[in-house]
């Protein structure tokens, strides 16, 4: 059996990976307690480098080489200092440009660091320190209740839920910050409208396919979660989302990478989760799971497993592959590949 | 004494195990296993352990339930080897260095695009001389493995040493932990000279210089460095997998150099003077490997279905589909890469997915290597025999017959040739395996582990649409039955043919007509055995003449399909 996990999780932890793309310095330890915005790693590198190439500029014999410099490696210069001097009747002089660092001296050629730039990773949740990436970052970790989503534009906010029945409830005040749930699929002319009252963040059940570049570039942390199609929120993800309404959440919603189990996600922190295990245990689906059907012409509905059949099924398509029979809401029975649904609940 | 060998893929999303051993004298498949996973992959090991545990009757956890049960006595029955090939993880993010584009940089490209290789910076010294700048823009970029390459053996060495000493600074600024993997191979007297300058201990690995004189390359001469830095970059992306790596009884491989092994093995026993072309395709990434006399070619390519123009998709679907659907499918399947295709229309945008992806690998092969001629509209120039398809995207996500026209629609193979499916996914644990016992390999291609898909016979000639180009005898020795067939210009016509039968069939051409039998008008006996879909005469040309209205072409698209038993 696939060990797929449900989309809706009432008693699990939030990881969030919070690394530099450049290696630096991290500066949490393990199992400290951080808030959103603080400071996970930081990288200070060098504005800008010079190579000067002693031997070349100055035309002189290596034998002379140590004679002309007059800095070791890692010596602090500052503007002006001389850092290399060619002797004689006519003097040639290499300057400090800027205030640095010499940080190597080999082969004739002096390499200078000037200037500072630094890069910096904060983290997008409040949370503890669960792990260390060495010089990256830090996986940050929270306790609470989740609702996976099928695909985010890469951006994160948190605020207070809210639940819009239609867009013309929006106003231009009333919703900053606020991360708006809105049961119809978004097309791409009301995107400025949402914009425009500076929401926090959009959660939408599905997207349309066809409008795909500008979902990606919206100003705002926007995810879907059916994926592209039309369809509507089933019954079982309202219910959990009734639980998140009016609540401070976290919308993750990040680009899914499905081959390395990253989804968006919306997370509810709830404090007073107890779990004697660090790692919450893994609920097996099977008989009697509630699903959510990919694929058309089912898109996005859900139903109930019914049967599990041992055998691979040949499909109308002529492609075999194992199935579940499923049980949808209208009564209607259908089968479906197993990599055909999520697990809505175990 | 039976030897068994032990071969585990670990895969994007899956882990396949194989179990070989020589119980009946020749080394056989005995039990597989392929198993979605989302997990840890050494807990996903212990799984498809437990399953070819029950499935086989052989011990493979020792007795305190670790990996490996492996026994070391030469002279009695067990377990041998292990052969790990692996394709999961992210690309490598790559840098590469040369001194020239023609002679450093277009042969990096080749010899790291074989592999899950992601190439982020490229720096040509000659277009960028200036240090300075070479040194912010190698701080400033992230990547996990260097390959500096240039220079012949004995030439001009300033600026190789110069860029030499940034590497020393790349790798202090980052740190131990951090530092990228560096290769050098370029010129040989600087070997020594880097080895000592970067100072970075088993980070480095020197390898020949892989164009150590003017006008000659040849990368094999850095394939063992690369493999060693590749191994460390996912050893240290999957901590998991780090015992492993030391142990002299396992073996801890990327999956395309085990096919790419194979394969080049196959081209060079094969005693009919054509190539080999290898279509590897995987949800998450495609592999093409081509092997002609003796040069290894290959590129792997991420399925980034975010680039796929939908208009070129749309002219390789032979249905009327419209565009909500066909960019839903798209987008979900990007999303949900095992979605399986359920209705007629899902099966029709897969079909047109899957020989998308094939087009682009034979177009990004033949962009990378000269020798490699391939265009859309004329399909191979070169002869390939046997046309190998693997990877569970053309084995799982379509039928049979649907893999087969998507790969021959694209690749339009030239003369005569057979395409062959490795329904089990072998090859790469074949090519891990061979380092223990070679005879494992070439029993297990003799054996029938491999689904001879079809014989195709491909016609060339200038004849009119619909005037006869070829005729043809199949004698399958059957008490003297033959069947006599006309092929007409534009057709695809299918001859089944008997189970376990030698076939012979001979073949007739028109006067200007080529059936790669050496030239136009030219026929004679062909020998072949009986496979899946039997001989495929394909006397549509090259370029394939197809409608400029969309509806015929999906008809006559339809009408071969059919001929297929689609």
């Amino acid at each position: 059996m696939t060990n797929k996990q449900a989309l809706l999780q009432n008693n699990c932890f939030l990881r969030q990976t919070v690394t530099l793309p450049v290696p630096g310095k991290v500066a949490v330890h393990l199992g400290q307690e951080v808030k959103a915005g603080d400071l996970i790693a930081e990288a200070i590198l060098p504005a800008r480098f010079q190579v000067f190439d002693v031997l070349n500029h100055f035309r002189i014999k290596e034998s002379k080489l140590e004679g002309s410099i007059k800095r070791l490696a890692q010596e602090e210069v500052h503007r002006g200092d001389v850092i290399a001097r060619k002797p004689g009747l006519i003097s040639r002089l290499f300057r400090a440009p800027e205030d640095g660092r010499v940080v190597a001296v080999r082969d004739g050629r002096v390499t200078l660091a000037m200037g500072e730039k630094s890069i910096t990773a904060h983290s997008p949740i409040n949370g503890v320190v669960a792990q260390l990436f060495a010089g990256l970052g830090a996986e940050i970790m929270i306790r609470g209740k989740s609702i996976r989503g099928a695909w985010g534009n890469g951006q994160f906010g948190s605020g207070t839920l809210i639940y819009l029945e239609n867009l013309d409830e929006i106003g231009t005040e009333g919703f900053t910050g606020k991360i708006v749930f809105l049961d119809e699929i978004l097309s791409a002319d009301q995107i400025e409208k949402l914009t425009k009252a500076k929401i926090g963040g959009l959660i939408v059940p599905a997207l349309n396919p066809l409008e795909y570049s500008k979902f990606s570039q919206v100003p705002f942390p926007l995810m879907s979660l059916a994926g592209f199609g039309e369809t509507k929120t089933p019954l079982p993800i309202q219910e959990k989302l009734a639980e998140f309404f009016d609540q401070e959440i976290y919308l993750l919603a990040r680009e899914p990478l499905p081959f390395q189990a990253v989804y968006p996600e919306l997370f509810l922190p709830v404090v007073d989760f107890k779990t004697p295990e660090l790692f919450a245990e893994t609920e097996n689906w099977g008989l009697g799971s509630t699903v959510q059907l990919l694929g058309m012409p089912y898109f996005g509905t859900v139903g109930k497993i019914v049967e599990l059949p041992d055998e691979e099924e040949r499909l109308a398509s002529g492609v075999s592959s194992r199935i579940a029979v499923v049980e949808r809401d209208d009564g209607t029975l259908i089968r479906v590949p197993l990599n055909n649904f999520e697990v809505l609940k175990a | 004494m039976v030897s068994t060998y032990l071969g585990i893929e670990l895969a994007a999303q899956r882990t396949r195990a194989w179990l070989f051993d020589n119980e009946s004298g020749v080394y056989q498949l005995k039990a597989q296993v392929d198993e979605p996973d989302y997990g840890d992959k050494r807990e996903m090991i212990h799984q498809v352990l437990r399953e070819l545990e029950k499935s086989s009757g052989q011990r493979l956890h020792t007795k305190h339930g670790k990996l490996f049960d492996i026994n070391k006595d030469k002279n009695s029955s067990g377990l041998k080897g292990v052969g790990i090939s692996y394709s999961m993880g992210k690309p490598i993010r790559a840098a590469i260095i040369g001194v020239s584009e023609k002679f450093s940089l277009a042969p990096l490209r080749r010899l790291l695009q074989f592999f899950n290789v992601e190439i982020v910076l490229e720096l040509d010294l000659q277009k960028e001389p200036n240090v300075s700048n070479q040194l912010e823009t190698l701080i400033s970029t992230a990547y996990d493995l260097v390959v500096l390459a240039g220079g012949v053996d004995g030439g001009p060495e300033k600026a190789l040493r110069a860029v030499i000493n940034n590497l020393r600074l790349v790798a202090q600024l980052r740190g131990k932990t951090n530092r990228p993997q560096i290769v050098y191979a370029g010129n040989k007297e600087l070997a020594d000279y880097a080895k000592l300058e970067i100072e970075i201990e088993d980070d480095l690995y020197l390898a020949g210089n892989i164009q150590p004189e003017s006008g000659r390359e040849d990368l094999s001469f850095a394939f063992t460095a690369v493999l060693k830095a590749i191994q460390r970059v996912r050893i240290k992306e999957f901590p998991e997998l780090e015992a492993f790596s030391g142990d002299p009884d396992i073996r801890f491989l990327p999956s395309e150099f085990g096919r790419g092994r194979i394969d080049h093995w196959l081209e060079q026993t094969q005693i009919n003077g054509k190539g080999l072309l290898h279509i590897h395709l995987e949800p998450d990434h495609g592999h093409i490997l081509a092997v002609r006399d003796g040069l290894r070619m290959g590129l792997w390519q991420a399925n980034d279905l975010d680039q796929i123009p939908i208009e070129a998709l749309k002219s390789l679907i032979n249905l009327p589909v419209s565009d909500f659907n066909l960019t839903s499918y798209i987008r979900n399947k990007q999303l949900h890469p095992g979605f399986v295709p359920v209705t007629i229309e899902d099966l029709n945008i897969e079909f047109a997915l899957t020989s998308y992806r094939i087009r682009k690998l034979l177009e990004g092969l033949s962009g990378l290597y000269d020798q490699f001629l391939y265009s859309p509209e004329q399909g191979l120039v070169d002869n390939f025999e046997p046309i190998m398809l693997s990877g569970s995207s053309l084995t799982k996500f379509l039928p049979l017959r649907h893999s087969f026209m998507a790969a021959l629609d694209q690749i339009l193979p030239r003369g005569i040739t057979t395409i062959v499916l490795d329904e089990f996914q072998l090859m790469g644990t074949l090519g891990i395996l061979a380092e223990f016992d070679n005879m494992l390999p070439t029993q297990l291609v003799d054996s029938d582990a491999f689904t001879s898909l079809a014989t195709v016979i491909n016609v060339v000639s200038p004849n009119a649409f619909r005037r006869i180009v070829l005729r043809v005898e199949v004698d399958e020795g059957d008490k003297g039955y033959r069947q006599h067939h006309q092929i007409h210009q534009s057709e695809l016509k299918r001859l089944e043919t008997m189970n376990n039968h030698e076939i012979r069939v001979y073949l007739a051409p028109e006067r200007d007509t080529d059936v790669g039998m050496g030239m136009p008008g030219l026929g004679g006996w062909v020998n072949t055995t009986s496979s899946s879909l039997g001989i495929i005469i394909d006397a549509r040309g090259r370029p394939l003449r197809l409608p400029t209205d969309e509806k015929d072409r999906q008809e006559l698209w339809h009408d071969w399909l059919w001929e297929m038993g689609v």
